[in-house]
């Protein structure tokens, strides 16, 4: 840089240093302070505004979440029902393990209340659990054997509906229990499972209905689909029973 | 405290930060809107809406930006938006040759020994008026306001080697125009 643009540039720097606001630096000042404090309101609001956008969103995208979430649910668990209600036991076992050890401590304390007797059975039946003893033997019980018997029990008609319960005894046992539809209308049940040599379980079930003639079946059900063991007329509505089977460990 | 702090603590909502930065640039930005616009109402008037844009966007300034001429660019857009709604264009986009400074005539008045004098301070500032716009707005950020010929395009909007051609021509133009003066 030569000296004449040295002196053209400290010229230039020194005029433009002359330019002033027509008032006076403090008014301009004055007037920036009360547009910016006039703006503050302003840009308050509309950031209030943002933040009530915001937290819209905020509770929308989380009801969002919260139906994904669900849906979810219901798909996870959904595939384990239908397959129940659609006859199958996904697993390819009735009980798992958890459910058998519950069954088999209930099964031998129950048992232990009696003497220890041979014959005991334990019917669970929806929230309601009964424990019955067989009346008679009618042939050698293997009391090394035990066996779980699931019952379900399809109500149709305008009301359709399906409970189940559990029935868990000795090999060849003949237990015998009541099952309540409703209030006033029960069905009586015999039932002999008896495990075969490939762990199949052959089940002879006997149903008596109220003003009804009984009526016998027997079935080799199987441990992983439910099977039809019986269908009565009781009062105009057919009643479906079902049943699937598994043998346990010896107790 | 240097502007990235002030910043830093602008963007915790700290007002007296920025009340500060406005102290600091409230003249040069105020000087750089007159030389664009000519007029002391609209300088007045786009001033006080660059501070208030700035205020509103400070979070989205960098950590490591200049606020300088961050704020030189929202005022330079300011202006360019004051144009266009008068009809008023800049061609930001100049590419002309470097003039000849032997093409300009002069009216010279008559030299006195001492260049400083407030006669030809005003002569001075009435040439870098002369000069086209889009030479003095070059001229402006790069001589005075000291801005790099890299921010310079930053705020203009335009490529480095333009603020160099630009700057060139300023300088030839002014030192043709200011011959007979220095």
């Amino acid at each position: 840089m030569n000296d004449n643009d040295k002196i053209i540039e400290q010229a230039l720097k020194d005029a433009y240093d002359k330019i002033e606001p027509e008032d006076s630096w403090q008014d301009f000042r004055e007037r920036i302070s009360a547009k910016i404090k006039n703006g503050q309101t302003a840009i308050e609001s509309s950031r209030q505004s943002k933040l009530t956008i915001f937290w819209r969103k905020a509770a929308i995208a989380l009801a969002a979440c919260f139906l994904v979430s669900m849906g979810l649910f219901i798909y996870a668990i959904w595939p384990k029902r239908s397959t129940e209600n659609g006859r199958t036991i996904a697993q390819g076992k009735l009980f798992d393990k958890s459910q058998i050890e519950a069954l088999e401590t209930a099964f031998s304390q129950v048992r232990k209340l009696f003497g220890n007797q041979s014959g005991w059975i334990i019917i669970g039946s929806g929230e309601n659990t009964q424990v019955g003893v067989v009346d008679r033997v009618t042939s050698p019980a293997s009391n090394d054997k035990l066996v779980a018997v699931r019952l379900a029990i399809n109500l149709e008609g305008e009301k359709p509906s399906r409970q189940y319960c559990d029935v868990v005894t000795f090999s060849n046992e003949k237990t015998n229990f009541r099952l309540y539809i409703d209030k006033d209308r029960a069905i009586e049940i015999f039932m002999t499972p008896t495990i075969e040599t490939d762990d199949k379980i052959a089940l002879e079930i006997s149903t008596l209905i109220k003003d009804n003639p009984p009526q016998k079946n027997i079935q080799t059900i199987a441990n992983n689909a439910y099977t039809s063991l019986a269908e009565v007329k009781m009062n105009g509505i057919w009643l479906k029973i079902e049943g699937i089977g598994q043998a346990i460990s010896k107790i | 405290m240097d502007d990235t702090q002030l910043v830093r603590l602008c963007k915790t909502g700290e007002k007296e930060a920025f009340s500060s930065l406005i102290d600091k640039y409230y003249k040069n930005l105020y000087r750089f809107a007159f030389e664009n616009l000519q007029s002391h109402h609209d300088a007045d008037e786009i001033c006080q809406e660059t501070f208030l844009r700035a205020l509103k966007d400070i979070n989205t300034i960098r950590e490591d930006g200049s606020f300088k001429g961050w704020i030189f660019t929202i005022a330079q857009n300011l202006i360019r938006k004051h144009f266009k709604r008068n009809n008023r264009q800049i061609n930001y986009d100049w590419d002309g040759e470097i003039m000849d400074a032997e093409k300009f005539k002069v009216e010279q008045t008559e030299p006195s020994d001492d260049l400083f004098t407030k006669e030809k301070k005003f002569i001075i500032q009435k040439e870098l008026l002369s000069i086209p716009e889009e030479l003095r707005n070059v001229a402006v950020l790069v001589i005075i306001e000291d801005f790099s010929q890299k921010q310079a395009s930053g705020i203009l909007n335009c490529s480095e080697a333009s603020i160099s051609r630009r700057l060139q021509a300023a300088k030839n133009l002014l030192r043709a125009k200011l011959k007979g003066l220095i």
